[in-house]
């Protein structure tokens, strides 16, 4: 079989700023590739400068792309277009952004289908559920007749990629497809890939930086960093033995799923008792119950994993041991006080004890102030510090400890990096020498590599500094990776909870076991 | 210094010297702004009348030097005190919610569901000519619009994760309503405060020419504007004067609006 995609010596360009150098890559027909890399390593931008898309502002300044031998960047426009209609297909990590959010679905298929070719109502309905049939998708009249906000991100996913996939393309071109979806929605995306791969034969590109996608679906893997394929060859080659260092790094920093027993590390003494938590939003017919009575117990310089998807309450729970929601029903506890029982003049007490880490680094700090000034409020407020040298000293030490240096205090919070701007909202939280922290989804947004190194870095704090962490995640690997125990979280509801080794080595519960099948190893 | 920087200090200098010039300009009038002598009446510009005589014969560019101060400082007093009323009011809607924020803005749709203009027409005629009260009529529904652009904005950002951090960072709710959610939202309240400098202007103006305003002869540009449209094709140097001095002013404000706004926003700064 020929080669569907041949690209050669790639250099593509954002107006001057050069961000991929020197790439070249080949697809046969029915092979998958997959482009994994951190953010910022010009994995979308491969997949931009194929697409050829006026508009995107890319620009490749050197080398080919041939596309069926034929090559794409000498192509007339109206040829191309052609191309893109038939030929390739797109879906991107935005399941949204493919559909249009205020018409139906059987719409926006008749409208493609029509504007390629002529099709009568009752052929187009029949080719389209054939499409739905291949892919799995139950339901299809049930879904045509749906709009895109009734349906869950992952449908919308999975009929964004029937969309791509009803003209039978030769070519899928996929962004990141599964980065905004749960992990059990994830793993029924990727199986859906995998027929379209095994069904018709169809090639794919896929960017990810989910080295578990790559490793289920892909045929050939290509490693990226700062522009650059470091690592090329087939996904098996590539995951398992990588040549790189820095491939080798990549692939060390996954979480890994495993068994062990914690427990000896901990001395037993609890530092935070949840009884019966619960919080119902709304009144009346909007009534509804986000978290149901749970119960639950921090102990002393322990890791505790709260694990579940979207929606599942995690979040919830934090909101109410931070007292920035008022709790429905149930207590909250500390050694020497009742967190729930305080009344608003008493929250800095609280604060000082517990702080929290939000998942979007960046938006937890006001965009108009520099880092130190956000550190330096904390510092003031709660510890009633005045002096301006000390806690500048304070601020520069916290900096080191967190693997930043002092002057990265002085920037706003938007030229500093993801996993940097974390590490700094971390510094900040224990400025105030709290006994407890609470991260809440702290390493969601963040790539592998710096994942690694937050992650890391809160468990040295957790020792040093005798913190006991609260750590809620929808990755069950990396819970299994650091947390001495572990709640289960769906609907509001605690399915299942004990020491982590024991959920992940005999899971009682249904739900705990699907979320462990979901998990997508290398 | 950056571009944009440099761009705040050359209208805030600029729109100094306006502010300054006002005050002093009327002692640098060729003429006696009030004289009237209609043997001279629209004349075209030139002589001793630089910018020619209006109907009755006065001296447009002395008038126009005269009015300077009325116009200038009764529009920006209003849009001054309108702006940071209508702003608190929506900023401690927006945080707070509730039972206040339901009344306030019940009251806000109220006042908005008269026509400003004819509402404003309705107290100054109750409240009798002059120019404090034709403020006080123009105000009365002018921060409305402030305090809803506020709220909306406020609520838009009072959930997202740094201002729960602020909370949890022991920060006062006085405190985060200044210092986290006001630079955050001021920015397109500027900018509307800066277009309203000139509909104030105008709004003025409009409740002088019916004789709710500024009361005759006193020289005001908008109510010279209103006087010298009747015999604009007769004599159209009379709205010259007092309407580039109306458009230079709106637009030196305008510009200074928009270069507040850019240094404002903190992201501007590093992509400059």
């Amino acid at each position: 079989m020929g080669n569907l995609i041949e690209a050669k010596n790639l250099c593509i360009n954002y107006g001057e700023n050069c961000v991929v150098h020197d790439a070249s890559f080949t697809l046969a027909e029915g092979e998958v590739l997959a482009i994994v890399g951190e953010s910022g390593s010009g994995k979308s931008t491969i997949l931009k400068a194929i697409m050829q898309m006026p508009g995107f502002g890319v620009r490749v300044s050197n080398g080919t792309i041939d596309f069926d031998g034929k090559s794409l960047l000498d192509m007339p426009k109206q040829q191309m277009k052609q191309i893109r209609g038939k030929q390739m297909g797109a879906i991107f990590q935005n399941p949204g952004a493919a559909l249009n959010p205020i018409r139906k679905i059987n719409i926006q298929f008749l409208e493609t289908l029509n504007s390629h070719e002529r099709i009568s109502k009752k052929d187009a309905y029949k080719r389209i559920l054939d499409v739905f049939e291949s892919l799995n998708l139950k339901n299809g009249e049930r879904i045509l007749e749906s709009y895109p906000y009734q349906l869950s991100g992952g449908m919308n996913q999975r009929v964004a990629i029937a969309l791509s996939m009803i003209m039978r393309p030769k070519l899928l071109l996929a962004d990141e497809p599964t980065s905004a979806l749960d992990v059990t929605t994830q793993a029924q995306v990727v199986d859906e890939l995998l027929k379209l791969k095994n069904n018709f034969h169809t090639s794919m590109i896929i960017v990810t930086h989910n080295m578990g996608v790559a490793a289920k679906l892909a045929d050939k893997t290509a490693i990226m960093y700062q522009g650059q394929i470091v690592d090329y060859g087939p996904s098996q080659d590539v995951l398992r033995n990588p040549k790189d260092e820095y491939s080798k790094r990549l692939l060390e920093s996954i979480p890994k799923l495993i068994v062990q027993d914690r427990e000896e590390k901990t001395n037993g003494k609890v530092v935070l008792e949840v009884e019966g938590l619960s919080k119902t939003y709304g009144k009346g017919k909007n009534e509804f119950q986000a978290l149901k009575p749970v119960s639950f117990k921090l102990q002393e310089g322990e890791i505790l994993g709260i694990v579940g998807e979207s929606g599942s309450g995690k979040s919830t729970i934090a909101k109410q041991i931070m007292r920035l929601e008022n709790p429905t029903s149930g207590a909250v506890s500390t050694k020497d006080m009742v967190l729930t029982q305080l009344i608003p003049s008493e929250f800095p007490k609280l604060y000082k004890q517990v702080q929290m880490v939000f998942q979007n680094a960046i938006g937890s700090f006001d965009s108009h102030m520099k880092i130190r000034a956000s550190i330096t409020e904390a510092i003031r407020n709660i510890t009633g510090e005045k002096d301006k040298n000390k806690i500048n000293e304070k601020i520069n030490s916290l900096m080191e400890k967190v693997g930043l240096t002092p002057e990265m205090a002085d920037r706003y919070p938007h030229e500093l990096s993801g996993g940097q701007c974390q590490r700094a909202a971390v510094a900040r939280a224990i400025s105030l020498n709290p006994k407890i922290l609470i991260c809440d989804e702290a390493t969601s947004a963040l790539d592998v590599s710096a994942q690694a190194q937050v992650v890391k870095l809160l468990q040295q704090l957790g020792r040093e500094m005798n913190i006991s962490i609260i750590f809620i995640c929808h990755d069950l690997a990396l819970v299994s990776d650091m947390c001495h125990h572990v709640v289960v979280m769906k609907n509001g509801n605690c399915v299942e909870a004990g020491k982590t080794s024991e959920v992940v080595a005999n899971p009682q519960e249904g739900y705990t076991k699907n979320l462990l099948n979901s998990i997508l190893t290398i | 210094m950056d571009k944009v920087k440099k761009r705040l200090i050359v209208f805030g200098i600029l729109a100094a010297i306006l502010i300054l010039f006002s005050l002093v300009a009327e002692n640098f009038a060729p003429n006696d702004p009030y004289e009237t002598d209609v043997t001279i009446a629209r004349l075209a510009p030139g002589g001793d009348y630089p910018l020619g005589t209006d109907s009755l014969g006065r001296c447009v560019l002395s008038r126009v030097l005269a009015g300077a101060r009325t116009s200038i400082f009764s529009a920006l007093a209003l849009v001054a005190i309108t702006f940071v009323f209508g702003t608190v009011v929506g900023i401690v809607c927006g945080y707070f919610g509730g039972i206040v924020d339901s009344v306030v803005m019940r009251f806000v749709d109220i006042l908005l569901a008269f026509p400003s203009m004819i509402l404003a027409i309705a107290v100054a005629g109750i409240l009798g000519g002059g120019l404090f009260n034709a403020m006080l009529a123009l105000g009365l529904t002018a921060w409305t619009v402030y305090a809803r652009l506020a709220r909306s904005h406020v609520m838009a950002i009072k959930e997202e994760d740094f201002i729960k951090a602020a909370r949890i960072n022991g920060n006062s709710k006085v405190r985060i309503m200044a210092r986290h959610l006001l630079p955050n939202v001021i920015g397109p309240l500027v900018v509307n405060a800066t277009v309203q400098i000139g509909s104030t202007m105008m709004g003025i103006a409009g409740l002088s020419f019916l004789g709710l305003g500024v009361q005759v002869p006193a020289a005001e540009w908008g109510s010279m504007i209103s006087e010298a449209r009747n015999y604009f094709q007769l004599a159209p140097w009379c709205i010259w004067g007092p309407g580039v001095a109306i458009i230079a002013t709106i637009m030196i404000f305008n510009c200074l609006g928009d270069a507040v706004r850019d240094v404002l926003d903190p992201k501007r700064k590093t992509v400059e």
